[in-house]
C-alpha cells in the first residue's frame, strides 16, 4: 500500500474525525447512537439535501464520529453515495469504521475492498451477528482479520453486543494490508496515474482506481487540485487503457474484486445455513415470483376488498352510520340542539346539512372510522408478515417492464401510506429527472392509505368488477404515464436493492396494537380537519358560494364527467384532505345520488386528482414552486381527461 | 429507548430519535416515526395513550400483574 497524507497508525491520536460508512440498512445509525450516546447534530451536507449526523465519541470526546449515508459502492449513483464519497475525499479522517451485514458477507467484503484500498486506518464491524447466527452463518473473524490486516469486530448493535470492542479496535487500527492484483493494463495505468498526482486524501492507488472507474467526485477533486496539463495527461492514460482493454475498465476492476471476494469468502465462511430455508422462505420466494407473485398479490387484494369493502364499508358502516347515528344519535342530538339553541344559524352550524356534528363528526366517526379500522388491520397483517418489501420487489418487475428505474418502486410503495413521505423518499433516486418523474407519478396515481380505504369501501358496495375497473384504470394510467415519461426522460436504470426479511405468521398483538395506535393518530388528525372542512362548506353554503362552485364546475363535472354538479365541491374538499372529498362522494352514493358508473368515474377522477395540500407543500419544498404548479396543472388535466374517457367507455359497455 | 425494525427495509432504529422529522412539513403532533433508511412510516405505539389504556386493561383482566408499557413496544420488534 502506498503512502498518503492520512495518519497511518494512531487513529485516535489527538482530535479528529472518524467516518462510519457502510451499505444502507446495516445498523450504522444504531451503532452511531451506541458509540456516541446520541448527542447528535443533524445537518445537511454542504450543497446537498442529504443529512449526516456528527457527534463526539462517548469515551473519546475529542474524536467526532460522522454517520454517513448508506453506500452500495463507488462510483456513487445517488446523492447519498455522492455525499459519503465527498466526505471521504474532503475531510481529513483519522479512520474509517465500516459497518457490514454479517449475514451478507460477500456483499459486505466487496465494499470493504474498496475502502481498504483507500489506505485509511480502518475497522470492519460485522453487525447483525444475531441474525447471521440464526441463519447458520459462521464467520472465522480472526482468519478474516489476518487476511485483510484489519481489526474485525462482530456486533449486534441493537442489543449492544460487541459495541464496546469498537473503541479498542480503533486504537489499533491501521491501513489494511490487502492489495488486489488487477489486470496488467489497469496496473500499468494505476502506476502512471500515481506518478502524476501529488498528495491525495486517500491512497494514490484508490484515487487512480476511482479515476479509471469514471468516478465524477474524484475527477472533481483531481481537477481542483491539479493543473490543467496533468488532468489532460490523466485523461489520456484512462483513454489509452480503455483502448487496450477488451472490456470496460469498470467491468475489469469489478470482476477482479468479485473474484478476490469470492475466494476470501469461501475461505472464511465456515458454514452457510442451507437448512435454514424452510416454509417461510419458500413462501417468500413465491410472493416475488413473476407469475405466482401476481396471483398471490391479487389474492391479497381480493381479501382486502372483502374485508374493507364488504365487511368494513358495508356491514360496519351500516351499523354505525345508519343504525347508531342515523336512527339514534343524530335525531336525538338535532332535536336537543334545535330546542336548546333557538338561533337557526348556530343550530345549523352544529346539526344542519353542513353541521359540525351531522356532517363532520358523522363523517369521521360513523363512516371513516369503521373503514380505516378494517384497512389498518389488513395493512397491519401485510406489514407484520413481511409482505410489504416483497410487494416492492414484485412491483419492481412491473416498473422495469416500462423502463422505469428500479429504485422508483420504494417511494411509490411508501406513497400508499402517505404521498408526502413518498415524495420525500424520492431523494433516494439518482437524478433530478428521475425524482421529478416519480414525484409526478406519486401525485397522479398513488392514493394515500386513508383514501384507499374509502375508495375500496365505496367500490366494494357496488361490485368486485367496479373495484377491478378502478384499479385497472389507475394502474394503466400509472404505467402509461410512467412509460411515456421514461421515454421522454431516458436514463440509465439502476437496480432496486431491498432486504427481504423472512415471512412469518403475523403476531396478533403487534397488529392490534399498531391498529389501535394508528386509529388514535388518525382520529386526532382527521377530526379537526373534517371539522375545518365542514366549517368551510357551511360558510360557502351560507354565502351561496357552494352553488357558485357547483355552477362553475358544471361544464367539466357534469358536461364531461357526467356527474352531479355538487361533486365539484367534494373534489375541491379533496384538496384539503383526500379522504374528506372521497367521503363526501360516499355520502352521495348512499343517498342514491350517484349511479354505479358515476361512482367509478368519480373515484378514478378523485384518485388521479391533485393530492392534498400537505403533499403539494412538500413537492414545492423538494422541487420548486414552478414544478409543483406544473404537476398540479398536469395532474388536474389528466384526472379529468381520464375520468371523461372512462365515462364514455363505461357507457359503451352498458354501465349506467 | 426501545428500537424497532422497519417493516419495509428491516432497518433497526430508535423511533424516539425522529431522525427524518426535520425534513417533514407536517410533523407537528405527528405520532408516526419514519425509518431513517427508507422513509417508511411506522406508528410509534409508545406514544399512544389508547394502546397504554388497552394494555393496562389486558394486564388487569388477564393475570392481574402490572406489565409495563415497554413490553408492548418490544413486541413490535421483529
Amino acid at each position: 500500500m502506498e503512502c498518503h497524507t492520512t495518519n497511518s497508525s494512531a487513529a485516535l491520536a489527538g482530535a479528529g474525525s472518524i467516518a462510519l460508512v457502510g451499505h444502507p440498512n446495516v445498523g450504522k445509525s444504531v451503532l452511531f447512537q451506541r458509540l456516541t450516546g446520541q448527542r447528535v447534530t443533524v445537518s445537511n451536507y454542504p450543497g446537498t439535501t442529504v443529512e449526516i449526523s456528527r457527534s463526539a465519541l462517548k469515551d473519546l470526546p475529542d474524536i467526532i464520529l460522522v454517520d454517513t449515508p448508506g453506500v452500495i459502492a463507488f462510483p456513487p449513483k445517488s446523492d447519498d453515495e455522492r455525499v459519503t464519497e465527498q466526505l471521504l475525499l474532503d475531510e481529513s479522517l483519522n479512520a474509517i469504521v465500516q459497518v457490514g451485514d454479517a449475514k451478507n458477507l460477500r456483499r459486505t467484503l466487496l465494499f470493504t475492498v474498496q475502502l481498504a484500498e483507500m489506505g485509511v486506518p480502518m475497522v470492519l464491524v460485522l453487525n447483525m451477528m444475531d441474525e447471521a447466527n440464526t441463519r447458520g452463518v459462521v464467520i472465522q473473524d480472526q482468519l478474516l482479520a489476518d487476511r485483510l490486516g484489519l481489526p474485525i469486530i462482530p456486533t449486534t448493535a441493537t442489543r449492544n453486543q460487541g459495541v464496546n470492542e469498537v473503541d479498542s479496535a480503533l486504537r489499533r487500527a491501521n491501513p489494511a494490508i490487502l492489495e488486489i492484483k488487477y489486470p496488467q493494463i489497469i496496473e500499468d495505468a494505476i502506476r502512471k496515474i500515481s506518478a502524476l498526482i501529488s498528495e491525495t486524501p486517500i491512497s494514490k492507488r484508490a484515487m487512480a482506481l476511482l479515476w479509471l472507474n469514471d468516478d465524477l467526485e474524484s475527477e472533481k477533486w483531481l481537477i481542483q487540485n491539479s493543473d490543467a496539463g496533468k488532468v489532460d495527461a490523466l485523461k489520456e492514460i484512462r483513454s489509452d487503457a480503455q483502448k487496450l482493454s477488451s472490456e470496460s475498465l469498470s467491468e475489469d476492476i469489478q470482476q477482479t474484486r468479485l473474484d478476490y471476494v469470492r475466494e476470501l469468502t469461501n475461505e472464511v465462511l465456515v458454514e452457510s445455513g442451507a437448512d435454514w430455508r424452510g416454509f417461510s422462505t419458500k413462501l417468500g420466494t413465491l410472493t416475488t415470483h413473476p407469475v405466482w407473485g401476481v396471483f398471490i398479490m391479487l389474492g391479497i387484494l381480493y381479501g382486502m376488498y372483502w374485508f374493507v369493502g364488504i365487511f368494513g364499508a358495508g356491514t360496519l358502516v351500516g351499523l354505525l352510520e345508519e343504525n347508531l347515528f342515523g336512527e339514534v344519535l343524530n335525531p336525538w342530538f338535532t332535536n336537543f340542539v334545535q330546542t336548546g339553541i333557538p338561533i337557526p344559524l348556530i343550530s345549523d352550524f352544529i346539526v344542519g346539512e353542513y353541521g359540525l356534528w351531522t356532517m363532520g363528526m358523522t363523517y369521521a366517526v360513523a363512516l371513516i372510522f369503521p373503514i380505516v379500522t378494517t384497512f389498518f388491520l389488513a395493512f397491519g397483517v401485510m406489514e407484520d408478515s413481511g409482505y410489504l418489501p416483497r410487494l416492492a420487489a414484485l412491483s419492481n418487475r412491473m416498473f422495469s417492464a416500462i423502463g422505469l428505474n428500479g429504485k422508483a418502486v420504494l417511494p411509490m410503495v411508501l406513497g400508499l401510506g402517505c404521498v408526502t413521505m413518498g415524495t420525500i423518499t424520492t431523494r433516494v433516486l439518482e437524478s433530478k429527472r428521475e425524482r421529478l418523474l416519480v414525484t409526478l407519478l406519486l401525485a397522479l396515481a398513488i392514493p394515500c392509505s386513508a383514501q384507499l380505504g374509502v375508495v375500496m369501501g365505496m367500490l366494494g358496495s357496488i361490485s368486485l368488477a367496479a373495484t377491478m375497473i378502478w384499479g385497472g384504470v389507475v394502474m394503466l394510467v400509472l404505467l402509461a404515464v410512467g412509460w411515456l415519461a421514461a421515454k421522454l426522460v431516458p436514463g440509465e436504470r439502476t437496480q432496486l436493492l431491498v432486504e427481504l426479511p423472512p415471512m412469518r405468521v403475523p403476531v396478533i398483538s403487534n397488529v392490534i396494537f399498531k391498529t389501535l395506535a394508528r386509529l388514535e393518530w388518525y382520529l386526532k388528525e382527521v377530526v379537526p380537519l373534517f371539522m375545518i372542512g365542514t366549517a368551510i362548506l357551511f360558510v360557502l353554503d351560507k354565502t351561496s358560494m357552494l352553488a357558485m362552485i357547483s355552477s362553475v364546475g358544471k361544464p367539466l363535472v357534469s358536461g364531461w364527467l357526467g356527474l352531479p354538479p355538487e361533486v365539484s365541491v367534494h373534489f375541491l374538499m379533496g384538496f384539503l384532505r383526500r379522504d374528506f372529498g372521497a367521503t363526501g362522494l360516499f355520502i352521495m352514493q348512499q343517498q342514491g345520488l350517484l349511479s354505479p358508473a358515476q361512482v367509478i368515474v368519480s373515484m378514478v377522477t378523485i384518485t388521479l386528482f391533485i393530492p392534498c395540500v400537505a403533499s403539494v407543500m412538500i413537492i414545492k419544498k423538494e422541487r420548486s414552486w414552478q414544478t409543483s404548479l406544473g404537476i398540479v396543472v398536469l395532474v388536474f388535466g389528466l384526472a379529468f381527461l381520464v375520468g371523461g374517457l372512462l365515462r364514455y367507455a363505461l357507457l359503451f359497455f352498458g354501465w349506467s | 429507548m426501545a428500537e424497532i425494525s422497519c417493516s419495509m427495509c428491516g432497518h433497526h432504529y430508535d423511533p424516539s430519535a425522529h431522525l427524518r422529522c426535520t425534513e417533514c412539513p407536517i410533523k407537528k403532533g405527528c405520532q408516526l416515526s419514519c425509518c431513517p433508511n427508507c422513509g417508511y412510516e411506522t406508528i410509534d405505539i409508545e406514544q399512544s395513550s389508547l394502546v397504554r389504556f388497552v394494555s393496562r386493561l389486558i394486564s388487569i383482566f388477564s393475570s392481574g400483574e402490572n406489565k409495563n408499557d415497554i413490553e408492548l413496544v418490544s413486541s413490535q420488534k421483529n
